[in-house]
C-alpha cells in the first residue's frame, strides 16, 4: 500500500468528516462584507447552499482588497498576444480603474444586480475586465467561447434572457483574423430574445466592421470619472452562468455562486497549485471554458497571484518553443495546460529541443488537466521539463479540481494515467453497477459523496429539474459526474472516459446529441449516429454514420454538406473527422441507437455484443464499412 | 470650517498650497507622504483631499481607492495633483472615484476655484 502525503490526509480527512469546520476556516481569509456565520445549509434535493447568511463582491476581492493591502501597482494580469505582438501589464489600480469604468456604464444602462450579460469576446485582457465589471455591480456574466458558432451564440442568448452582449471586432486564429461582430449580429437574428444593446470592443482588426442600432463602441460605451462600489451579494447569489454540452442538444448553464466559489478557489491556489501571492501562475485555456474562468480570472486574482492571458497557441504562434518563452518571459512557476497542446508541441519539437533556449529554472510544476493524459503524453512532459507534471481531473460543474495532487501539502508519487488522489473536499467513490463503493481495480461510475464543497455547482440556470435528474438522482446520495473509472489498491483514481453521450475533443466538452440534430436536419439523412472516435492528437473527434434517403446528393456533397454544417452551427472545434453512409444503424430493441458500441467498433476495441441488440448481423455490417474508411 | 488635506512630498508645493487653501478660510492638514496621509484619514474626517499620485511610499491612486472603498471615508472628495499629464494617467485616476485631475504645473487660480466649487456642492 502506498503511504500517502500526510499534511494533504490530514486535510483530506478533516475536509470530509468535518466539512464545515474546515470550509469556515478557509472562508476566514477572505474579506467579506458580512462574514459568515453559518457555514452550511443543505436544500432538500442535496445540493450545498455554502456560507448563506454571508455577504460579498468578487470584484472587491479580487482588486480591492489588494490595493487595500498596498499591493496596488504591483502587477495583476500579463497579456500576452504572439498573434499581435503585443505584451500589455496591468496593475490591481489600472485594472480597477477598467473595471469601474465599464461597470459604470453598464449600471447607467440600467444594468443591476441579478441582471445577466453575454461577453463573447477573443482573448483579450477586455474579456477579463468585462467580467470583473460584471461582478462589481452584481450582474450574472456568461461567457460564450468565441469560437462557437452563430447558433450556439443564439441558444445561450434565448436562455441567458441577457439585457447586454459584450464582444470585440474580431479575434485572430494563428494569422487569420476572425470576425466576431458578424457571428454577433446572425446571432441576435436567430435568438427570439433581443439584448438591448451590444457593446463591441474594437481591437482594430476586421476590415469590414459594422455598427446597427443598437450597437455601441465600448470607448462610448464606457464612463471614466467615477468610482462604482462593489455592490454586496449573497454568497449563493450568482457570479455567473456558464453553458456546457450535455447529452441532450440543448447546453446546461451550470451556474456558479459568489461566496464559495471565491473560497475554494483562494484555497485550491495555495493548496493544490501551491502558489503564493505574488507569484506568477499561468493557465494556457481560453476565459470561454471553465478553466479560463477559475484560473486565467479569479483565482489568481483571489489569491493575489499574477496570471497570464496568453492569445496564441502552442504551436505555430509562431512555433513549438512558444509556451517555453511565455514561461522565461514573465516567471511564470507553474503552468496549466491541456494534454492536447502537450501533444501538438510534441509533433514539432520530439526531443523537447526548443526548452533548452530557455531559462526555466524558476518554473516548478505542470498541471494538465481537460481530457485524460494518456502515459506516453505524461512522461515525455516529466523528461523534458524535469519538474512535477501533474495530471488533475475536474468538469465545469466542480469548478476546481476534484482529483490531483495537492503541491501546497508536497508532491506525491505520479502514477501515469492516474489523475491521483481526491482534493480535500471531495469525497470522490467510485459506484458499481450494484450502486455500492467499488472494489479495487473494479470500474464504475466517478461519483462524489454529498455534500459537494463550496464552489462546485448548486444548479442549473433556470433548469432545476435537469440539475437533479442528470446529478443528483442517478446514484441517491452522490453527485454524478458522468465519468466512469476506477480506484487502484493504493488510491490512485483512474478515469477512463464519459459514460454518455458526450464526447471530449482537444480538451473541449461536445454534444454528440447535438451534433445529430444538426445532421438529421439535412433532407437528405434519413437517420444518423454520431459519437466520439480516438484520435492521436486530439484525444477524441467526431465521427458520423448517416443512412442517406432518396433525397440526398451524391454523397461526397452530403458529406461536404455536413461538414460545413457542423463547422457552421457549432463552431470550428467541433469539425467532424469523417461521415460514413452505413445503410442500418444497430439499436436496441427498444430503439436506442449502440453509440458505444460503435465507438468500439471504429476504435478497433473488443466489446460485447449488447443483450438487448436487435439485429446483431448490423454490427458486422458497419465493422467491415469503418474498416475501408 | 471645512477640512483639506493636502498630501505632496514636495515641499514647495505644500507650503504655498498650504497658504493658497488658508487664504480661503480652509481648515488645512498636511502629509508629506502615503503613510502619513493614511494616519491623518484615521484621525480626522476631511472634505477634500488634495493627492500627488508618484510618492516613495504609497501610491495616490492607491490611497484614493481607499477613500473610495472605506464607508467613513467615501464621500471625501478626491483631487489629483500629478504631474503625470496622459489621457490614460488622467482616465485612470478619475476611474478610481477622483473628483477631479488637476496636471502640475497648474494655475493657483484654477485650483482654488475647483477646491471651493466641489466644497460647495457638499454644502
Amino acid at each position: 500500500m502506498h503511504n500517502m502525503n500526510t499534511a494533504y490526509l490530514k486535510a483530506f480527512e478533516q475536509s470530509i468528516h468535518d466539512p464545515e469546520g474546515f470550509w469556515m476556516t478557509e472562508a476566514q481569509k477572505l474579506d467579506w462584507m458580512r462574514p459568515p456565520t453559518k457555514a452550511l445549509e443543505r436544500l432538500s434535493n442535496g445540493a450545498s447552499q455554502w456560507f448563506p447568511d454571508g455577504l460579498l463582491n468578487t470584484s472587491a476581492l479580487c482588486l480591492d482588497a489588494h490595493i487595500n493591502a498596498g499591493r496596488g501597482l504591483e502587477t495583476a494580469l500579463i497579456y500576452d498576444s504572439p498573434v499581435t505582438n503585443m505584451i500589455e501589464r496591468f496593475s490591481y489600480v489600472d485594472l480597477l480603474s477598467e473595471v469601474n469604468a465599464l461597470a459604470k456604464g453598464l449600471q447607467d444602462m440600467g444594468v443591476e444586480k441579478g441582471h445577466t450579460v453575454i461577453i463573447y469576446m477573443s482573448m483579450i485582457p477586455q474579456a477579463a475586465i468585462a467580467m470583473l465589471a460584471c461582478a462589481r455591480i452584481g450582474a450574472v456574466h456568461s461567457v460564450v467561447f468565441g469560437g462557437f458558432a452563430a447558433r450556439e451564440l443564439a441558444i445561450r442568448m434565448d436562455d441567458a434572457k441577457p439585457r447586454a452582449i459584450i464582444t470585440t471586432d474580431a479575434g485572430v486564429e494563428i494569422q487569420r483574423v476572425i470576425d466576431y461582430k458578424p457571428l454577433v449580429d446572425e446571432a441576435v437574428e436567430l435568438a427570439h430574445h433581443k439584448p438591448q444593446k451590444v457593446i463591441v470592443f474594437n481591437r482594430g482588426i476586421s476590415s469590414s466592421l459594422k455598427m446597427g442600432e443598437r450597437d455601441v463602441l465600448w470607448a462610448n460605451f464606457v464612463k471614466r470619472g467615477h468610482w462604482v462600489d462593489p455592490v454586496a451579494v449573497g454568497s449563493n447569489d450568482p457570479l455567473y452562468i456558464l453553458y456546457t454540452s450535455g447529452t441532450t442538444g440543448l447546453p446546461k448553464g451550470i451556474v456558479r455562486e459568489n461566496g464559495g466559489h471565491a473560497v475554494a478557489l483562494r484555497y485550491s491556489m495555495e493548496t493544490v497549485y501551491g502558489i503564493k501571492p505574488g507569484e506568477v501562475f499561468w493557465a494556457a485555456s481560453d476565459v470561454g471554458w471553465v478553466v479560463g474562468h477559475s484560473y486565467i480570472v479569479y483565482a489568481p486574482l483571489i489569491h493575489g497571484a499574477t496570471t497570464v492571458l496568453f492569445e496564441g497557441k502552442p504551436i505555430k504562434t509562431p512555433d513549438a518553443g512558444t509556451f517555453w518563452r511565455v514561461i522565461a518571459d514573465h516567471k511564470v512557476v507553474t503552468m496549466f495546460t491541456a494534454p492536447t497542446a502537450i501533444r501538438a508541441i510534441r509533433k514539432e519539437d520530439p526531443n523537447g529541443d526548443r526548452i533548452k533556449e530557455f531559462d526555466l529554472s524558476h518554473f516548478r510544476a505542470q498541471f494538465l488537466a481537460g481530457e485524460r493524459c494518456d502515459a506516453d503524453t505524461l512522461e515525455w512532459t516529466q523528461q523534458i521539463l524535469g519538474v512535477p507534471v501533474i495530471d488533475h481531473w475536474w468538469q465545469t460543474e466542480s469548478g476546481w479540481p476534484m482529483l490531483g495532487q495537492c503541491l501546497g501539502y508536497g508532491p506525491d508519487h505520479v502514477k501515469p494515467g492516474s489523475a491521483s488522489f481526491p482534493i480535500p473536499g471531495y469525497d470522490v467513490q467510485i459506484i458499481n453497477a450494484n450502486g455500492i463503493p467499488a472494489g479495487p481495480n473494479e470500474e464504475g461510475l466517478v461519483c462524489v459523496k454529498l455534500p459537494l464543497p463550496p464552489g462546485a455547482l448548486a444548479d442549473l440556470w433556470n433548469n432545476t429539474p435537469r440539475f437533479e435528474n442528470g446529478y443528483l438522482k442517478p446514484v441517491p446520495g452522490y453527485y454524478f459526474s458522468g465519468d466512469g473509472g476506477y480506484r487502484d489498491r493504493d488510491g490512485y483514481v483512474f478515469i477512463t472516459g464519459r459514460v454518455d453521450d458526450v464526447i471530449n475533443v482537444a480538451g473541449h466538452r461536445l454534444s454528440t446529441a447535438e451534433m445529430e440534430e444538426i445532421i438529421a436536419a439535412n433532407p437528405g439523412v434519413s437517420e444518423c449516429a454520431c459519437f466520439g472516435v480516438h484520435d492521436e492528437l486530439k484525444g477524441q473527434v467526431p465521427m458520423a454514420l448517416v443512412i442517406m434517403n432518396d433525397a440526398a446528393p451524391e454523397f461526397s456533397m452530403l458529406e461536404g454538406e455536413l461538414k460545413e454544417a457542423i463547422r457552421h452551427e457549432i463552431g470550428a472545434i467541433a469539425s467532424l473527422k469523417s461521415v460514413v453512409a452505413v445503410p442500418r444503424l444497430p439499436k436496441t430493441r427498444s430503439g436506442k441507437i449502440l453509440r458505444k458500441t460503435l465507438r468500439a467498433i471504429a476504435d478497433g476495441e473488443a466489446y460485447n455484443m449488447p443483450s438487448t441488440i436487435d439485429d446483431p448481423t448490423i454490427l458486422d455490417e458497419i465493422a467491415i464499412l469503418l474498416k475501408s474508411e | 470650517m471645512k477640512r483639506i488635506l493636502i498630501v505632496d512630498d514636495e515641499p514647495n508645493i505644500v507650503m504655498s498650497l498650504e497658504y493658497l487653501m488658508r487664504s480661503k478660510g480652509l481648515d488645512v492638514s498636511i502629509a508629506r507622504n502615503g503613510t502619513e496621509a493614511l494616519e491623518a484619514l484615521k484621525k480626522n474626517s476631511f472634505d477634500l483631499v488634495l493627492l500627488d499620485i508618484t510618492m516613495p511610499d504609497v501610491n495616490g491612486y492607491e490611497i484614493c481607492t481607499r477613500i473610495k472603498s472605506n464607508e467613513q471615508w467615501k464621500s471625501t472628495h478626491v483631487v489629483f495633483l500629478s504631474a503625470k499629464s496622459k489621457q490614460s494617467d488622467i482616465e485612470k485616476g478619475m476611474s478610481l472615484g477622483a473628483s477631479d485631475y488637476i496636471v502640475k504645473p497648474f494655475s493657483t487660480r484654477q485650483l482654488s476655484l475647483r477646491v471651493l466649487d466641489l466644497l460647495n456642492e457638499n454644502a
